[in-house]
């Protein structure tokens, strides 16, 4: 397995590395070592996507891989996860909503708005770190593809570009042996020839109840 | 490992945050290195912003016309359209093309007659779309949302709350072409980033294509 090959390295299995940029650009490197393990990863295809780099929020989000290929019109989003990671992202966006926050919340969207009392308590750090082990130990990685809009630009377009249509692949894994597999099985199928929504979503995110 | 190792990564490593690798993950960490790394690796538009001209007054007559949008949004008319004008492009220096959308998605069964699909995007020639406007949009599509299922509006009030934050918290110069932030709701009612909140998930996401959106200039 890739991973074995970053067992020795400091901070694996890079749990941490929303706060300490040593272990997020460690679990980059492993997350490129499986991208480029996979079998029909064509590395000349892939370009990173064109985006404001934003390495605070990179790191908040785990996210490791944003690549885009036109000619296969596909594009990766793969974010490493852990339990602390998570825990961290969901203390942060579920804080509570104060008085005034609220009050300008309700000036903008209608005196009518409400927010539930979940929202407006928010949640402790303990409760947030419970329902991160819980869903991580149930659900390591999560994966599915979506159909979205690449804007191209084109001088020579008579809009400025062009928009080419699709497939994103959202794949937000732990690092582990038991997620390794997986993420490699759903890097796999996605990198197949041909549309991949539907060969990658009835395997790892079939139609379920909310 | 220290930067020192990480500059070392081969010629892949730029798939992540193009030269954040060659440059050394401590250095990006600091303000000047992130500055480092956009224009290193091409990561971000220039957008044009200093071809602004006459800001104060061109703005002062945006956020007027703007409300007078979000008021035209409200009644319901039919000049508030998300694609028209809405600035005064007489006086803004052009720095279009600007494309993006806002959008409400995903499933929760409990409150959903159907899966939602709700967009409000822009297509500008010139004049990228202010934050009193985006704001403006936000609300247009809470109103939307009710529309089709009251409850389900309730359920993604979290979302359609951090999304105004996250609005009312962007650079004056606004967000760039590539910026993506989405917030989803769980079935348990936690907010959570659209990335990881499931492939159904109920969301609203906001993708800024070309240009850019929801400054002030």
């Amino acid at each position: 397995m890739i991973l074995d090959e970053f067992r020795s390295e400091s901070g694996f299995p890079f749990d941490r590395y929303f706060e300490f940029p040593t272990q997020y650009a460690a679990a980059t490197q492993y997350w490129l070592r499986v991208l480029r393990s996979v079998p029909g990863f064509a590395e000349e295809a892939w370009k990173p996507r064109e985006r404001p780099v934003e390495i605070k929020e990179d790191m908040y989000l785990g996210k490791v891989v944003d690549i885009l290929s036109i000619g296969l019109r596909k594009e990766i989003n793969l974010q490493t996860s852990s339990i602390l990671g998570d825990a961290n992202v969901l203390f942060n966006e579920n804080q509570g909503c104060s008085e005034a926050e609220y009050q300008r919340q309700k000036d903008l969207l209608g005196q009518d708005f409400e927010l539930d009392e979940g929202a407006l308590q928010g949640m402790s750090y303990q409760d947030a770190l419970q329902e991160a082990e819980y869903e991580l130990r149930h659900n390591p990685v999560k994966a599915w593809v979506e159909d979205a809009v690449h804007w191209q630009p084109g001088p020579s377009a008579a809009e400025g570009g062009f928009e080419v249509g699709i497939e994103r692949l959202v794949l937000t894994s732990v690092i582990s042996e038991q997620a390794e597999a997986k993420a490699v099985r759903a890097l796999g199928l996605f990198l197949q020839e041909g549309p991949a929504l539907e060969r990658v979503n009835s395997v790892f995110s079939p139609d379920e109840e909310q | 490992m220290g930067p020192q190792a990480i500059a070392a990564v081969p010629v892949a490593g730029a798939y992540v945050g193009v030269a954040a690798l060659s440059a050394g993950i401590a250095y990006l960490a600091t303000p000047q290195g992130q500055r480092g790394a956009q224009s290193i690796g091409g990561a971000i538009y220039d957008g044009g912003v200093e071809a602004v001209e006459d800001v104060k007054s061109v703005a002062n007559a945006a956020v007027d016309l703007l409300t007078q949008r979000q008021e035209d949004a409200r009644s319901g008319s039919p000049t508030a359209t998300a694609t028209d004008t809405a600035t005064n492009t007489t006086r803004r220096a052009c720095d279009g093309p600007h494309r993006g959308r806002l959008q409400v998605q995903g499933y929760n069964r409990r409150v959903d007659p159907h899966p939602l699909e709700l967009s409000w995007p822009w297509t500008r020639t010139c004049s990228s779309p202010l934050r009193q406007e985006g704001l403006g949009a936000v609300s247009t599509l809470l109103v939307q949302t009710r529309a089709v299922a009251y409850r389900s509006a309730g359920w993604r009030g979290a979302a359609f709350s951090a999304m105004s934050k996250h609005i009312r918290a962007a650079p004056g110069t606004g967000f760039r072409a590539g910026h993506r932030k989405g917030f989803g709701v769980t079935p348990n009612g936690r907010l959570r980033p659209a990335l990881s909140a499931g492939r159904n998930a109920p969301r609203l996401d906001l993708e800024v294509h070309a240009g850019r959106a929801f400054g002030d200039l």
